[in-house]
């Protein structure tokens, strides 16, 4: 098993690029848990067919402990599991502890030993503004971070912030950096812009998703664009992907 | 909703990791305000005005919360454990940290590096009862110190959960101690006390895993004994011998006779005058008190109100020789203080073996007999002569109930 968070500056694609590697990893054959970490709850969408699965913490609140994994878990396309954390309404409570609380019940629930996934992709809201948001990078959760982000300035500075997290923490056994996902937004020389970024931050760039309006008509359509048609070039990025995800595991268990 | 009048609600988790490892010379720092240590050392750690400061606070301040100034609080720690030259430093999490969200496992790990010494994090909330979190406190700290391959010894013993909150001063289990040797026992380690004569007080922790039986006397033990069964196969029996037929029924469990522990026990020659007694306080010292009530002093009916969770004591788990206690229809689990004072008060009820804080609950004419639980009173008793475990436990017991 491999455990992978996407990071990446609000906005950027993470939930298209996660669910984009679900989609290709399901079809693969893997087993696939992908946990949206966003109080929208909209980071398993495209895998259900537009509906999202019910929220966990919203469950907690609501009905208490569930009593089974599948009260607050989906199975979407590709067999993927797609469970949703919640969070509170905006502008009350405080999202970083109910994401621990969350990733505590899955533990206690023994979600990991239920479902026996292949890889795990936990797909994160925006930067990492306290210290419940970086609870996926800590020890016994994720295993390595991506980060999701394009060419433009904003984009790469909400990457150096996630990295230099990251390595202030290395002392602490948190997750590795596994790279950077390009997510193009169709910038001049964007590529060699990442490239460069990704050298002078001592990373790589793992994968580069072109801008492809038929993303965003699957998307429409409450699906990935792996779904909608496997045999696009786009879609195949996306598997491309997949294979770098399930190489980080047989790195790790060659480690 | 809880109501206290008479009574402060009982110590919780963090209260407990510091009895637990008080005794260990290490450094036990508490991830709360400025001040969040002061209640433990001042109150419920009566051990802190003969000794050098084991237990500090993180002293945090509003801003520290608010902008996690993690760095500031891990050098603090850093200095104090180098200038204090302590054997291990343990984390331990408040209702603060359990908000938001502090990552201790990942600041064990920085300070551990940055100091060359042992470091490891104990997981409390603040909000869970003392004995659980003595429970996670002995957990981790044999995970960090026992020696998997500590020379083995014939008849060994370990005795787990004797922390201050439950069972006092360590004086007060010495009376054990000697059954064990008189018994045939040879004591390796009692957690958590240091024992006499060893220049660490780590070793006895190091050599725990080489013992041939462990002995629960408290509800804090009880996980450590599981997991010293799954680990190392070592074996448990779960009780507070109280008085002389307790001993001889413990010590029939550790031996492996759990049916020699049933055996008709003959009237007692000096019976007491009571017909129904009531006793309040830790569960596993609770149900060595009516052992001993019944079977030495003839008391027909003795009820347990069991101020922290008594459940896991009858969850009998692999590995486990006989528990020294049953479950019986006048038993409860509560600290409520409401509840206890109806049960002290019930007209029936002719004899109360509780702290002496819950004497002020007592209205009716019930003999009280004065056993101090340091969760409850804390220092107020510490230094009251009292006695309960085995033939020490009787004589006092005894001046109580037959000179009266």
């Amino acid at each position: 098993m491999i455990k992978v968070a996407i990071y990446g500056k609000g906005g950027i694609g993470k939930s298209t690029v996660t669910s984009g590697i679900s989609a290709a990893l399901g079809t693969r054959g893997y087993n696939v848990m992908q946990l949206g970490c966003d109080p929208k709850t909209d980071s398993t969408i495209n895998l259900l067919g537009g509906t999202p699965p019910p929220p966990i913490l919203q469950y907690l609140q609501e009905k208490g402990r569930p009593d089974s994994l599948e009260q607050i878990a989906r199975r979407g396309f590709g067999n993927v599991v797609c469970m949703e954390v919640g969070g509170p309404t905006p502008g009350v409570g405080c999202f970083g502890r109910g994401m621990l609380t969350a990733f505590e019940l899955l533990d206690e629930m023994g979600a990991y030993e239920a479902y026996q996934p292949d890889v795990v992709l936990y797909d994160i809201l925006a930067d990492i503004v306290c210290g419940g948001i970086a609870v996926p990078m800590r020890e016994g959760f994720a295993d390595k971070v991506c980060i999701v982000t394009s060419g433009e300035k904003m984009a790469l500075l909400a990457a150096r912030n996630i990295i230099l997290a990251l390595r202030n923490f290395a002392d602490r056994n948190y997750a590795e950096l596994g790279g950077l996902i390009l997510n193009c937004r169709d910038m001049a020389d964007e590529v060699e812009r990442v490239r460069d970024f990704a050298a002078e931050m001592r990373t790589e760039v793992v994968g580069v998703i072109p801008r492809d309006t038929a993303i965003h008509a699957f998307e429409e359509q409450g699906r990935t664009i792996v779904e909608g048609d496997p045999t696009l070039p786009t879609s195949a990025r996306f598997f491309d992907l997949a294979g770098t995800i399930v190489n980080f595991a047989a790195e790790r268990n060659a480690a | 909703m809880k109501e206290y009048h008479h009574l402060l609600p009982l110590a919780t988790g963090y209260f407990g990791v510091s009895s637990a490892l008080y005794d260990f010379d290490g450094l036990v720092v508490i991830y709360g305000p400025a001040g969040g240590a002061w209640h433990i050392n001042i109150e419920d750690e009566p051990r802190w005005y003969r000794g050098p400061a084991t237990v500090v606070g993180a002293g945090l301040l509003e801003m520290d919360v608010i902008l996690g100034n993690d760095a500031k609080f891990i050098d603090n720690i850093v200095q104090t454990a180098k200038g204090l030259e302590r054997r291990f430093v343990a984390l331990s999490g408040t209702p603060i940290s359990e908000i938001i969200g502090t990552d201790l496992k990942g600041f064990a790990r920085t300070i551990e590096a940055r100091t060359n010494m042992p470091v490891f994090m104990v997981p409390t909330a603040g909000s869970e009862p003392y004995a659980e979190g003595a429970s996670k406190a002995l957990l981790a700290l044999a995970d960090k110190f026992m020696d998997p391959d500590a020379p083995k010894v014939a008849n060994g013993i370990n005795v787990l959960g004797a922390i201050h909150l439950s069972t006092g001063k360590e004086v007060h289990i010495e009376p054990l101690l000697g059954a064990l040797r008189t018994g045939g026992f040879e004591p390796v380690a009692v957690f958590s006390a240091s024992r006499p004569g060893q220049a660490d007080p780590l070793s006895g922790v190091r050599r725990a895993p080489g013992a041939a039986v462990n002995a629960v006397v408290s509800t804090s033990g009880l996980a450590l004994a599981r997991r010293m069964f799954a680990d190392y196969g070592i074996p448990y029996a779960v009780g507070m011998p109280v008085g002389r037929a307790g001993r001889e029924a413990f010590l029939a469990l550790l031996r492996g006779e759990a049916s020699a522990s049933d055996r008709p026990v003959p009237a007692p020659d000096r019976p007491a005058p009571h017909r129904h007694a009531l006793v309040v306080g830790e569960p596993v010292l609770g149900h060595g008190l009516r052992h001993c009530l019944r079977h030495d002093f003839g008391v027909d009916r003795v009820d347990v109100v069991s101020v922290s969770p008594g459940d896991a004591l009858f969850r009998q788990g692999e590995g486990c020789l006989g528990v020294l206690a049953a479950r019986e229809a006048g038993d409860l689990d509560t600290d409520e203080e409401g509840r206890i004072a109806e049960l002290m008060n019930d007209p029936d009820v002719d004899l109360i073996v509780a702290d002496p804080c819950y004497r002020a609950l007592l209205r009716g004419r019930a003999a009280f007999v004065p056993l101090p639980h340091i969760a409850m009173s804390a220092r107020i008793h510490w230094d009251m002569a009292y006695e309960y475990a085995v033939d020490a436990g009787y004589d006092y017991l005894a001046g109580h109930l037959l000179h009266a």
